[in-house]
């Protein structure tokens, strides 16, 4: 069979848009993620189930947590002060997210945190001890330089390097669990400002610039999932307390860790501009600063 | 017998660790400080400070017991002497005691009591004294070095105490049992006719067995005598001797030991211009912060007789030993030191402990109430002040909300101590994060 030259490229032509076409469809049809919403916002008074309803509108808890694997959770714990103070992250929602990881079939759940007051004194008062002890996790004290290890930040302004605790970087899952509260340096600690929790010497954040490190930290550590504890927001006296408090209910769970944030701040009645550190974290284009942008998908339990 | 008290004296080590191992803010505390509390030279710190030694009753206790049966304490109970037992067969199994075998003389301790006495009755503290107690020396032993280790300087401190002492058992046979022990002249003041005693029988044929035997040298020359003032009651002269002539019992020959009159005068001559020099040189430094529940320093002074238990329980480290901060007389009283550790709210462990009620007891709601001093802060260090940074660590950190965020000279906020808020736990000064020393620092009031 003889082919026109004209023919035969209009054949290559339509065999390359086929091809081409084939591939779209593939990348579509295969490996286009499920749209997950950015943020599920969750109310309700039994922590178990609200992070279970809210993990399912992300893809439940197996998408994060894989069998055999080994789970690091950072929960706020670092103060001295009872769960009713809303301090720390609340202990029912730590003992919920260990008993979900526990269900996916985790090899190992470790708790870790840098602590401001005496670890042993404030996971006593806090009741964080209480739960581990219950649930049989252990309890990491990163108050040992030994237990962190440097890494380079290339994305990172100010903070060039830095010490990530080592238990963070060889977990396959770390799961960050802040509490919303106000913050006398940061003006409100979120997820971003508990990653202060897993770094050695704080002391440098501040006398440098607190908020472009506390944003610089997060273009390297980034948490697979951020369950911010919203259940009391500490309105002032913050972040030891005892301050004001608005008792909200509410979980916010997300993998992205300015929409958390931000989300957070709306919380506060901010907008996450205004709070320096997640406005430099959107500027890396770690996340979704702009709440009419994200897909929040809210429930009650 | 001897298989009897080797076991009481290791089960009385063993309560004695478990006692102090449970004495910390996790474990929580069963029974506090009994020990130190049944140490009879406790209450020569009450009667400095000229007052009733309610919670030492266990300490009179013992003393009635030891007019009864003598200086048995120190054979069957002491923890110290039990360590010193058992230090003294390891340097045995390493052949390090026969390198030199001293006769340590018995008045020198005798000679430390009198001293401590005319300190107490000029009301000066004691607590050079306590240098010389088995239990201080063991509480300082296991609970600073073995338990909770400290930094370099405590360490040295600790080691400094106690080691020395120790290591004198290489030298002879309870070596500081029958030479310095000041807890042991006491009891041998108060054995001086007991109940019980030694008693010689006239088979005696003057082998010199049992002298060569008794470790605390309570058999004098003439072996039918006994030395009830140093005799422990160990019993363990009753088998070794050939003609079975001693038994324990009522009305044995005994003697007492004694220091010499001129050492006597001396050491009276010693505690008078001890106390005077002690009393001169008063001088608390700005830093001297004591425990919550301490009286006056003048009060607390004379009470306090350095035991370290307070430091051994201490959750955060932060209660250490005074070197010259409380002037020569405050040597090893405790301290805060907040950069090393705060003083916490919900803790009134070293009150709990305390042997002589220098750290009166409080309950932790009091705590907001009790100040041991106030937090100043050093603007021109200050990172918020001087250099903008937002920080205000001192407030995240102060439980008594006595930080308050002002507006600062340039954008960032600052800190501002309210001191009527402010007990000077020195939470601020732990955390803050000026390098070197806080720029929050806490002071004594005053």
């Amino acid at each position: 069979m003889k082919i026109s030259r004209r023919e035969f490229l209009a054949k290559l032509g339509k065999l390359g848009l086929a091809i081409l076409g084939m591939k779209e469809i593939l990348r579509e049809g295969l490996s286009a993620p499920p749209t997950y919403p950015h943020l599920v916002v969750v109310k309700g008074r039994d922590m178990e189930m609200m992070l279970e309803k809210a993990l399912g509108e992300l893809g439940g808890i197996q998408r994060f947590v894989k069998k055999g694997s080994t789970v690091v959770l950072k929960p706020n714990a670092a103060f001295a002060q009872p769960p009713e103070v809303g301090a720390n992250a609340h202990p029912e929602v730590v003992q919920a997210m260990i008993r979900l990881c526990k269900k996916a079939g985790a090899k190992k759940i470790i708790l870790a945190e840098h602590f401001l007051a005496s670890p042993n004194v404030a996971l006593k008062v806090n009741k964080l001890g209480e739960v581990a002890e219950k649930e049989k996790v252990k309890w990491i004290f990163l108050e040992d330089p030994k237990l962190y290890r440097r890494v380079s930040i290339p994305k990172g302004k100010v903070l060039k390097e830095d010490d990530v605790a080592q238990c963070v970087l060889d977990a396959d899952v770390f799961i960050n669990m802040p509490v919303a509260k106000v913050h006398g340096g940061s003006i409100l600690t979120l997820g971003m400002k508990n990653l202060m929790g897993i770094t050695w010497d704080r002391g440098y954040w501040h006398r440098t610039d607190l908020h472009r490190c506390i944003a610089d930290y997060s273009t390297r550590v980034k948490p697979h999932l951020v369950v911010l504890d919203a259940i009391t927001l500490m309105l002032t006296n913050g972040p030891g307390g005892p301050g004001e408090l608005k008792h909200l209910n509410t979980l916010v769970v997300g993998t992205d860790p300015v929409a958390v944030d931000s989300y957070g701040a709306y919380l506060f009645g901010k907008d996450g501009k205004d709070i320096p550190h997640i406005r430099y974290a959107w500027e890396y284009g770690l996340g979704e600063i702009d709440l009419k942008k994200m897909r929040i998908r809210n429930l009650a339990v | 017998m001897r298989f009897l008290r080797r076991f009481l004296q290791l089960s009385s080590l063993g309560v004695f660790l478990y006692i102090l191992y449970r004495t910390s803010f996790t474990k929580g505390i069963e029974i506090p400080a009994l020990f130190l509390r049944s140490d009879p030279l406790n209450l020569l710190a009450n009667l400095a400070a000229r007052s009733v030694p309610i919670i030492l009753f266990p300490a009179v206790i013992l003393l009635i017991l030891t007019l009864l049966f003598g200086r048995f304490f120190c054979g069957w109970i002491c923890p110290l002497g039990t360590l010193l037992d058992i230090f003294r067969r390891i340097a045995e199994w390493f052949r390090l005691t026969r390198i030199v075998s001293l006769k340590p003389p018995l008045w020198p301790k005798y000679f430390i009591l009198t001293v401590a006495v005319v300190l107490a009755i000029f009301g000066t503290s004691i607590s050079y004294v306590f240098l010389f107690d088995p239990f201080s020396i063991s509480t300082i032993f296991w609970g600073w070095l073995v338990f909770s280790p400290l930094e370099k300087k405590g360490i040295v401190w600790a080691g400094f105490a106690t080691v020395p002492l120790i290591l004198l058992e290489i030298l002879a046979v309870r070596f500081w049992c029958k030479s310095i022990c000041s807890l042991g002249a006491l009891l041998g003041v108060f054995s001086r006719f007991p109940l019980i005693r030694r008693k010689v029988s006239n088979a005696c044929i003057d082998c010199g067995k049992c002298k060569n035997i008794c470790h605390l040298s309570a058999v004098p020359d003439d072996p039918r005598s006994t030395r009830t003032t140093e005799c422990s009651v160990c019993l363990d002269c009753v088998k070794p001797c050939p003609v079975k002539a001693i038994s324990f019992g009522k009305e044995g020959k005994k003697e007492a030991v004694w220091q010499s009159r001129r050492a006597f005068l001396a050491s009276l001559g010693l505690g008078i211009i001890g106390g005077l020099i002690l009393r001169r040189t008063r001088y608390q430094a700005p830093t001297l912060i004591r425990p919550p529940g301490a009286g006056k320093e003048e009060e607390f002074l004379e009470l306090c007789v350095s035991c370290g238990e307070c430091i051994r329980a201490c959750p955060t480290g932060g209660l250490r030993p005074s070197l010259l901060e409380a002037g020569l007389e405050g040597l090893g009283t405790p301290r805060l030191v907040p950069r090393i550790g705060p003083c916490i709210q919900y803790c009134n462990l070293c009150s709990q402990v305390c042997p002589t009620g220098a750290i009166r007891p409080f309950d932790v709601e009091d705590k907001a109430n009790m100040k041991i001093g106030l937090a100043k802060v050093d603007y021109r260090r200050c990172i918020a002040y001087a250099e903008g940074k937002d920080c205000l660590v001192c407030q995240e950190n102060c439980p008594y909300l006595a930080v308050k965020p002002a507006p600062g000279p340039k954008k960032a906020m600052i800190p501002q101590v309210d001191p009527d808020a402010c007990t000077g736990c020195g939470n601020c000064e732990k955390n803050c994060p000026a390098e070197g020393a806080a720029a929050i620092r806490v002071f004594r009031r005053d």
